[in-house]
């Protein structure tokens, strides 16, 4: 039993294509439209993974990928946007420095999907640990 | 006359006395062409004495080539055969040692008892007056010169607003000779729509108060229709003629063709928007991208086969609405790219405006993290106005307030009110706000505080000169670190019929 993914996307319809597709790779996952939500529910929940937005209401994605290693340290973020190219300073520079571990580029393949999430370690299955404090 | 004690001795007094008095030459002439008398004016004028006149033949008094010049003796032969006056000759004649003087001469004759017995020479020096008209002659020349040479229309008017002088210029710009438009009033030229303009700004000028040394004739921009047809934009300054009392007898219109600097600000405008569009090309892209996502992520779960018919079903249902997305922000792009034709205006709406502008601008309302409020009037707030041009300004106000938004983001608000006969549109943000030093200078082209090659510093002048061109102002109130509100009115479109 692997643990959900969690999709944060301020647009429902990318919300459930997203869905659609992780489901399709037999991965579970949860979604959210706020920077706020996603917050809290890392807080409830361990995640195998983050797909997060660039653009999001309430804060830009890379600030949100930093509020959420914050609490969950271990947690893999991919940043998912059609505002950047993978070529962009600040993707390459947040790359290299381990903040994410991916970058998709909208509109996405479904194998870009399967290849990024395929250079994730599997997390030990086990009780959660990343919900402390 | 019939005075008691009239003697030969008193007539003749008499007689001196008036010839003597009067301001120009008389000579009395027999028929023997012999000088009978002369005046004190005549012997001053000549420098001869009375001796050197007085029974001398005419031909001797005057100079051989003047007397030739006049054809003296035959005119004189003529008067006495014809016992007609010979009226309104022009002589000029030069005493030794003084400056040639011009004379207006005539010769009268003096019939007794049905014979010419004597003809009357009688020389006005008009030297004085043929200089004056020389001179008056020559200041209208060179005012009429200046006029002519002027760049700008010099039209003149009477008070009914019937033209009295027409420049080259005007020939020039509008097709129409002096001769077509003189004496027709000014209004057969103007473009209707400016008609009502025309007549109630004469009004004032016949109402001017003689007291005020200027009332305001404040600039105003009117149409004429040129010989052609086409409608030729022209800004005038207009000052009242008047007469010595202060009344006002006219006025004078300077006009400035504006067609190529029409032409100019028309270029600037669509440079300034495509600039605008590359503000906004990274919010664009997202904008189509996102709908792209969905579509191309629904295509290929169907294309996958896996999918349950009632999910194959919401697929379709996906890739529809996101193509439709797609196309109504390109569509939205395109309309905002169009170059604007500055003349068309219609009745519109400016709600419909300000949601064409709020959806242009979405995007980059979400990267600069503005909470953005639409507060429009729930019935339409109908202007006249260039749909192009007027959701230009409200994206530049848009993009502006975007701009200032701190990097935690901020709210922008824009509403649309109509007050009576005024229509507003405010677009407020709480961004940085403008400093008051810099705040006068924000309409000025190409003051802006942003990096180089950030802004070009020629959207709110923009915007200033699409408010004008419809009517309206903007006003802008700012406080540095509280946010900016910019107010630009309208005024209200006339009811339709």
């Amino acid at each position: 039993m692997t643990r959900p993914i969690l999709v944060i996307d301020d647009e429902p319809d990318m919300c459930w294509v997203m869905q659609q597709i992780l489901l399709c790779e037999g991965h579970q996952s949860d979604a959210v439209t706020t920077a706020q939500d996603a917050l809290a529910r890392v807080q409830q929940q361990a995640y195998w993974c983050a797909l997060v937005d660039l653009k999001l209401p309430d804060m830009d994605g890379r600030e949100l990928v930093r509020q959420l290693r914050a609490v969950c340290p271990a947690l893999p973020c991919v940043l998912v946007t059609g505002y950047l190219y993978t070529d962009d300073e600040a993707v390459q520079a947040d790359l290299s420095a381990g903040v994410i571990v991916g970058f998709i580029a909208k509109p996405f393949t479904i194998e870009q999907i399967r290849g990024v999430l395929a250079t994730i370690p599997t997390p030990e299955v086990g009780p959660s640990s990343a919900a402390s404090g | 006359m019939g005075a008691s004690g009239d003697t030969p001795e008193r007539f003749e007094k008499l007689y001196t006395m008036l010839l003597d008095s009067m301001p120009a030459s008389i000579l009395l002439i027999d028929q023997a062409y012999r000088v009978e008398s002369a005046n004190r004016n005549f012997l001053i004028k000549s420098r001869l004495s009375a001796n050197q006149v007085l029974g001398q033949p005419i031909d001797k008094v005057f100079p051989l080539p003047i007397a030739k010049h006049m054809n003296l003796r035959a005119r004189l032969a003529e008067v006495f055969r014809t016992g007609e006056a010979c009226k309104g000759q022009r002589l000029h004649y030069r005493a030794p040692g003084l400056a040639t003087r011009t004379y207006y001469y005539s010769l009268l004759p003096f019939n007794w008892r049905g014979q010419v017995e004597n003809v009357i020479l009688f020389m006005e020096d008009i030297t004085e007056m043929v200089r004056l008209g020389e001179e008056v002659r020559r200041a209208e020349g060179h005012l009429a010169g200046v006029v002519e040479a002027a760049s700008d229309l010099v039209v003149s008017m009477d008070l009914a607003g019937r033209v009295l002088t027409w420049n080259t210029a005007a020939v020039r710009v509008t097709g129409y000779e002096e001769s077509e438009v003189s004496g027709r009033p000014l209004t057969e030229l103007i473009a209707e729509s400016y008609h009502a303009m025309f007549d109630e700004f004469l009004d004032r000028v016949r109402q001017a108060n003689p007291a005020d040394p200027s009332p305001s004739l404040e600039p105003m921009e009117v149409e004429l229709v040129g010989r052609d047809g086409q409608l030729l934009p022209i800004s005038w300054l207009c000052s009242c003629m008047r007469d010595s009392d202060g009344r006002s007898t006219g006025l004078v219109a300077v006009g400035r063709d504006l067609t190529e600097r029409r032409k100019f600000e028309a270029r600037l405008m669509q440079s300034e928007k495509l600039a605008a569009l590359g503000v906004m090309a990274g919010g664009i892209a997202h904008e189509i991208r996102n709908p792209l996502a969905v579509v191309s992520s629904a295509a290929q779960l169907l294309l996958s086969g896996k999918l349950t018919p009632e999910l194959q079903q919401e697929c379709a249902q996906k890739i529809h609405s996101g193509v439709q997305r797609a196309a109504s922000v390109i569509e939205g792009l395109l309309r905002f790219a169009r170059p604007a034709d500055r003349g068309v205006k219609e009745r519109l709406d400016l709600c419909e405006v300000a949601r064409e502008a709020a959806k242009l601008t979405a995007s980059q309302m979400k990267i600069a993290r503005a909470e953005f409020v639409a507060r429009l009037s729930e019935s339409p707030v109908w202007v006249l106005g260039n749909a192009n041009l007027l959701q230009q300004l409200l994206t530049n106000l848009m993009l502006n307030a975007a701009n200032a938004m701190p990097p935690t983001g901020g709210s922008i608000c824009l509403s649309v009110t109509q007050r009576a006969n005024e229509c507003l549109v405010q677009v407020s943000d709480t961004g940085q706000g403008i400093s008051p030093q810099n705040l006068p200078r924000v309409f000025d082209p190409f003051f802006t505080t942003m990096p180089v090659g950030k802004g070009t510093g020629l959207g709110l002048s923009i915007c200033y000169a699409i408010a004008q061109d419809h009517g309206g102002r903007i006003d802008i109130a700012s406080e540095p670190g509280r946010g900016t509100t910019v107010t630009v009115s309208f005024p209200a479109a006339e009811p339709t019929a």
